[in-house]
């Protein structure tokens, strides 16, 4: 491979890692755009979608390269799109080269993250705290820790396997309502609305729909909408996971 | 105990724990964890603040999240990382949730006004999610530049 085409792939790799750890469409354009700058060329162009990449680069002897990328699956990683800053910062200082870039690119992609114990115990703290802070009581607390934590397993399990975004999110719903549902039969003291609200915050699209917002208000509109419409699927998928569990159980108890 | 989870300060300590916890879910670095539950801190803080002042959950919610994406930008600059990072963990007690749940709710017990005054709800506090953030972010690079302490 040439120079531009190594320096194209480099760029759609970055792209590729910040776009799938969750970061702002934006931000993924403009690193883009800085590390193709690096060339010095005129009318280079990087163009980020909420599911694909585009990125075009002029040279001197032959026409223009332009390469694309389809970006398929998504989750959260911060630890990534920090890592993938730093690392075009210094490639467009001229700290390291294009051969260094792309091994540090390779270190990045298979960075480890948090153990699976630590993520199960975080989601029942998550679930915990919400559920003390929207004036829930110590029990519906203790409740949505264990609701939360079941959560939590659940995702990790379900993210192992190819099912489709939303699934995870209506599961999600209908086991929470169904265990909020028997803990509040069982200890009838407790307030299921608390328990539930805790236990379905960590799910919530607030990530999404907080960057949809952001998208629209900026003018990348189709980034904008179709998050918008990720965040409304994943809402109603929780909404009426909820909504199942407690029609079917609270006719049946 | 239950006297003091109404305290303002107990609260945002749970806010505080919660955030940090929501910081693993999404693999913040390690050492921002704490930064990131600062911020969850400072939000919640400021939004119970001003929900009780004027019981408008819109203003509250607006103004907490100017607060949150201050503070976020603020700790970008100085910490040398995207603001995303402390933004998302900041915003998330700020997120309808209660609002979400009592749409359902209502929704499956047929009450057909009060899911519709429900769902405005989650619109309006999203919206105005939405419009804090944007106004902070907009504000140019230099405006966080500045601080009496070292930079990292």
């Amino acid at each position: 491979m040439d120079y531009d085409t190594q320096l194209l792939n480099l760029a759609l790799d970055a792209g590729e890692i910040m776009l799938k750890s969750g970061a702002e469409t934006y931000r993924v354009q403009d690193t883009m755009l800085r590390m193709l700058s690096v060339t010095g060329r005129e009318k280079i162009e990087a163009l980020a979608l909420s599911t694909m990449l585009i990125v075009t680069l002029p040279r001197e002897s032959k026409g223009p390269l332009s390469m694309a990328r389809a970006v398929k699956d998504r989750s959260v990683n911060f630890e990534k799109i920090c890592a993938v800053n730093a690392m075009s910062r210094s490639f467009v200082a001229g700290e390291i080269t294009l051969a260094e870039a792309t091994e540090r690119l390779e270190e990045i992609h298979q960075a480890s993250s948090f153990s699976a114990k630590a993520r199960i115990i975080a989601y029942g703290v998550t679930a915990c705290g919400f559920s003390l802070i929207y004036s829930g009581t110590l029990l519906d607390g203790i409740a949505a820790f264990f609701i939360g934590m079941l959560l939590g397993m659940m995702v990790l399990a379900v993210s192992k396997t190819k099912a489709p975004y939303f699934f995870t999110s209506f599961i999600g719903g209908l086991l929470s309502g169904t265990f909020a549902c028997l803990f509040h039969k069982i200890l009838p003291q407790s307030q299921m609305g608390m328990i539930i609200i805790g236990s379905i915050m960590p799910l919530l699209p607030g990530l999404t729909m907080t960057k949809a917002i952001r998208d629209l208000l900026e003018g990348n509109f189709i980034s904008g909408n179709s998050k918008l419409v990720e965040a409304f699927l994943v809402a109603c998928a929780i909404a009426g996971g909820v909504a199942l569990a407690l029609s079917l159980l609270l006719s049946i108890l | 105990m239950q006297l003091a989870l109404q305290n303002i300060f107990v609260q945002s300590l749970c806010a505080l724990f919660a955030c940090v916890a929501y910081g693993i879910i999404c693999n913040a670095p390690r050492k921002e964890l704490l930064y990131c539950g600062l911020n969850g801190f400072w939000g919640w803080f400021v939004y119970r603040l001003l929900y009780i002042q004027n019981e408008n959950a819109a203003i509250a919610t607006l103004m907490a999240t100017m607060a949150v994406t201050a503070a976020a930008r603020f700790l970008a600059y100085r910490r040398e990382a995207p603001s995303i990072l402390y933004h998302i963990p900041g915003i998330l007690p700020l997120v309808p949730g209660t609002a979400v749940y009592q749409t359902m709710t209502s929704a499956i017990n047929g009450q057909i006004l009060e899911t519709y005054s429900n769902a405005l709800s989650i619109f309006q506090l999203a919206g105005a999610i939405g419009i804090g953030s944007l106004l902070i972010l907009v504000l140019p690079h230099w405006a966080f530049a500045f601080s009496p302490l070292k930079k990292k």
